[in-house]
């Protein structure tokens, strides 16, 4: 009998047998576990579970129905493989056909009944998710989510039970293997993203932007167990029982073959090696010192009076490619090595200073997501130094749990710092500041936004239907966004805010008047503490990005996460009906929280940008939804937290904390950080409003402090300033 | 009978599966102790009876994950054909039934035992806290009702049918998942994380309400009560 007619007897009798039928509808049911039993997406709120809608209804089912399916699988797998041992009737049926040939037959039909499986979830859950993700749906996503997220893990199941099977010939040995196998992803591995084979790390997934990055390193950790779980497949079949013997005996007998062995061999090489080169996430070491940054020892004789770069971001491979030029000034009179960071997957082809070849070398360690290029510089007074780099930009690895940034695709970029072009790091501004200007080549949809100060204008639209838009700044570093926005101009307060944000997501954001929101902010902001007058054209850009768990802000303008405006989230009346308050936290770090105005190498202390921040989003919020709605979701949410802080038994007994290992120090520390800094001083500045008089008193202290005289040496406005200006003491904000 | 509790005893101890539910076990109580458990529990000390009935409380469905696959060797195909031929010698069944099921407890006193040991080990380690009587009344609370009930439930289920047994694994990590009242939580998670914060004082004493106590009775009893009923149909 030949093996093609062995696979459609073995297929035709699987599809017949009622217990098959059961694992499909379980399979295809699965997905409901995903809507309310097992959630793996984050919630960004802790009141209720947000995230946004493409994740609450299709990643979520997705994945559950991965997770379940697997297990159902495995089973099913472990069931039919034992059937003939179970039946006593192997002897004959081994007479009749090479158990060898069976077990391949065996597998592929069961490979066959799970994609049977997986087609008809899809089909069944299509109408339910279209009709709940509403207007973000999107029909590529929908595939790409249930093959990546829930497919995924079907054929992974299989192999593994098959292997376990063929190597113990033990119903309930393979199944404790299995649970294993699966017990060490949802736990073990939970954490390393490229392990955890059966509950892959997915943080979020974006509704108006493009997922490109997630789903490759979805996929990619899938083919690279899968390849792996061959290879062990492949091991396992040579210890197939054959002539009675036992697992040693029958691998001696089929190892013969040397291509058997060989091919196993091969394909668990392959998987080490897809292991080992993956090229979504750096090296960077673990041990993160910020002071690398911060305290950088600048050559003497070395300048740099102008930046230019040339980046093209490939939309279809995800790449970038780009020429950075530095005019740089050596008045040292002799040769110096200057140092340049760089994004860690990229490659450098050529560097040249005044257009000769410049010796160069990256060195093997990386730090903070940045590796360092070393670059001679000649003694020639006056320098053009060129740099030709590219290549597949990598993830921090500390967010390797998080992945999605930096996003290229045809629908969505976020270019960064060291991932738009090299920044050098220890060369100093010949000047106050440094003139810097990019040319950037994007697929011709896309607008691009600079954030924060500079300007941006079309300059041409090449042949392939791209476009190059050149963009005028200041500094070493840029951060650019790229999409499908569309711009609503809101005046506030005298100020011209550009509201960026998806076209796709324009008819939640018009029903829920998000821009009615902004606005109201932006004004209250600037009655009580002044108007930002630090932005010299008099306009603020508030961007919408991809979904990464929070904003930031910075100089003229502020990100605001997709999740703050799912329609779930806008159409929340706990929120009073308005955009989510982690919006009006964002914009409040306009006036709290930029870089000049608290200390960023106060990391451990307890004054800090969110402090004032979450006091003011706090007084928004009972300004525009009223005092019991501010009271119950901020006051009464802050002394729960800084009561409980307290309670802490680290807190009360600091001396069993100092004995624990210095990881799980960090671990307990980080994890009681956010509480001070978020809802202890929050409600230490709630108790200073009390003690000068009451709200307009503390709107008059902070408006003046806001507006203060800079000291250009120490710029930072500092908790004494803070207690100085309220006539109060350390002791007497003390909330014991 | 003896001979046979030994030879039970060794079939199940001297095996891969057990090697492998042990090392599982310890592996995921490894990653509790220093994921959770290190944190303390309810504002308690990691070495509360609290924290560490929080502990054996998360490691209690894989406990009784392997008192089921324990189950499977005396309920499989294979042992109720060869039961034909034990019923035919002189053996007195229900002692012989006895036999098998301490020999099932024994192997998963076993695991327990490894999963309180690692928990002792790690608390004398990063604490250098020894004072370990105080932990074992909760650990007793946990792991004695549950176990019981695990083995009459799986006893009963297998003799019915032996793929019943592969079922009933959900049962344990389906109780300690729901949301049922404290006195009926399977693996008294919650009570052990919520009591406490009832309790007005910090790091108050370990304590019991009355109906948690008969929550556990209720357990065992239905463990006896299973293996009983089991017994009366066999017979």
């Amino acid at each position: 009998m030949s093996i093609w007619k062995q696979f459609r007897l073995e297929l035709g009798r699987l599809l017949k047998n009622p217990w098959t039928w059961l694992i499909i509808i379980l399979t295809v049911i699965s997905p409901v576990v995903g809507l309310t039993l097992y959630r793996p997406l984050f919630s960004t709120s802790n009141m209720a579970y947000i995230t946004t809608m493409t994740g609450l209804y299709l990643a979520n089912p997705a994945l559950a129905g991965g997770t379940v399916g697997a297990v159902l699988f495995a089973i099913f797998t472990l069931w039919e493989l034992s059937r003939v041992k179970r039946s006593d009737v192997d002897a004959l049926t081994d007479a009749v056909c090479s158990p060898m040939t069976a077990a391949f037959v065996r597998l592929a039909a069961l490979l066959c009944v799970s994609i049977v499986a997986q087609w008809l979830t899809m089909l069944a859950w299509l109408p339910y998710t279209i009709n709940m993700v509403g207007a973000v749906f999107d029909g590529t996503s929908y595939i790409t989510v249930y093959l990546i997220f829930m497919y995924g893990a079907l054929p992974l199941a299989i192999l593994f039970a098959a292997a376990a099977w063929q190597f113990t010939q033990r119903f309930n040995l393979s199944m404790v293997l299995f649970i294993l196998f699966g017990g060490l992803s949802l736990t073990v591995w939970g954490q390393n993203w490229q392990l955890c084979w059966l509950n892959p790390c997915v943080w979020a997934v974006s509704d108006d932007f493009s997922n490109r990055r997630l789903f490759w390193g979805v996929a990619y950790m899938r083919l690279t167990w899968l390849i792996a779980l061959a290879g062990l497949w492949g091991i396992s079949y040579l210890c197939i029982r054959r002539y009675g013997k036992g697992a040693v005996g029958s691998l001696c007998c089929n190892i013969r073959r040397p291509y058997r062995p060989l091919l196993a061999v091969l394909l668990l090489c392959c998987a080490g090696l897809f292991y080992v080169k993956q090229p979504f996430v750096d090296h960077s070491d673990l041990n993160i010192d910020f002071n690398y940054l911060f305290n950088v020892n600048y050559l003497e004789n070395v300048t740099c009076s102008g930046r230019f770069a040339d980046v093209h971001p490939n939309a279809e491979t995800g790449e970038l490619f780009g020429r950075a030029v530095f005019r740089l000034q050596n008045t040292g009179n002799q040769e110096t090595e200057v140092r340049f960071h760089i994004n860690p997957g990229y490659k450098i082809t050529s560097v040249t200073a005044n257009g000769k070849a410049a010796p160069y070398r990256l060195e093997a360690g990386e730090q903070l997501n940045v590796r360092e290029l070393c670059i001679g510089l000649p003694e020639t007074g006056d320098i053009e130094l060129s740099i030709e780099y590219g290549g597949y930009p990598q993830e921090w690895n500390t967010q390797a749990t998080a992945q999605g940034e930096p996003e290229i695709s045809s629908q969505y970029m976020k270019l960064e710092n060291t991932v738009l072009a090299p920044t050098p790091y220890d060369i100093g501004y010949a000047g106050d500041t440094l003139p810097a200007s990019m040319d950037i080549t994007l697929p011709g949809a896309m607008t691009p936004l600079l954030f924060g100060s500079g300007t941006t204008e079309f300059l041409k639209e090449n042949p392939d239907g791209s476009k190059t838009w050149r963009m005028m700044g200041e500094g070493y570093n840029m951060i650019v966004y790229a999409g499908d926005y569309i711009c609503e101009e809101i005046d506030a307060a005298g100020l011209k805010v550009n509201f960026y944000y998806a076209r796709k997501h324009q008819p939640v954001m018009e029903a829920a008047s998000a821009a009615e929101s902004v606005r109201q902010v932006i004004e209250y902001c600037t009655d009580h503490y002044g108007p930002l007058q630090f932005y010299g054209n008099g306009t603020f850009d508030l961007i919408q990005s991809r979904v990464s768990g929070g904003g930031y802000a910075g100089d003229g303008a502020s990100i605001a996460d997709e999740l703050d405006f799912t329609a779930r989230n806008l159409g929340n009346n706990g929120k009073g009906g308005s955009a989510g308050e982690v919006v009006i936290h964002e914009l409040v770090h306009q006036w709290w929280g930029l870089g000049n105005m608290f200390d960023p190498a106060d990391v451990d202390g307890i004054w800090s940008s969110e402090g004032l921040t979450t006091y003011t989003t706090y007084r928004i919020v009972k300004e525009l939804y009223g005092e019991e709605e501010a009271r119950k979701n901020y006051v009464e949410h802050w002394q729960a937290e800084v009561a409980d802080y307290y309670k802490d038994f680290y807190v009360r007994h600091p001396e069993y904390l100092s004995v624990l290992p210095e990881e799980y120090q960090a671990d307990i520390s980080n994890s009681l950080r956010g509480v001070r800094q978020y809802s202890e001083m929050a409600l230490k500045i709630l108790k200073a409003e009390e003690l000068v008089g009451g709200e307009e008193a503390m709107d008059e202290i902070l408006h003046n402090l806001f507006t203060r005289e800079l000291n250009p040496e120490y710029p930072y406005l500092t908790y004494q300033e803070f207690l100085d200006a309220c006539g109060l003491t350390e002791e007497e904000l003390s909330l014991d | 009978m003896i001979k046979i509790f030994y030879y039970e005893l060794h079939r199940l101890l001297l095996n891969k599966l057990f090697v492998c539910l042990l090392a599982v076990s310890l592996g995921y109580g490894w990653l509790i102790l220093t994921g959770t458990t290190i944190q303390g529990i309810a504002h308690t000390a990691p070495f509360s009876p609290w924290s560490f009935g929080d502990y054996i409380s998360r490691t209690l469905p894989m406990i009784c994950l392997g008192e089921f696959f324990f189950l499977t060797f005396f309920t499989s195909r294979q042992e109720q054909r060869a039961e034909m031929i034990i019923r035919a010698t002189p053996v007195n069944f229900r002692k012989y039934a006895a036999v098998r099921c301490g020999a099932v407890l024994l192997g998963t006193l076993g695991i327990c035992l490894g999963v309180i040991g690692l928990a002792l080990g790690f608390y004398s380690y990063f604490f250098k806290w020894t004072d370990f009587g105080s932990l074992m009344f909760p650990a007793l609370l946990v792991l004695f009702p549950a176990v019981i009930f695990c083995l009459g439930l799986g006893w009963a289920l297998g003799k019915i049918h032996p793929m019943l047994v592969y079922g009933a694994m959900a049962i344990p990590f389906l109780l300690s998942w729901l949301l049922l009242p404290w006195f009926a939580d399977f693996s008294m998670g919650r009570f052990f994380s919520e009591y406490p914060l009832t309790i007005e004082t910090l790091d108050p004493a370990f304590a019991i309400s009355v109906s948690m106590l008969c929550g556990r009775l209720i357990y065992l009893i239905l463990g006896i009560l299973f293996f009983w009923w089991s017994q009366i149909r066999q017979k």
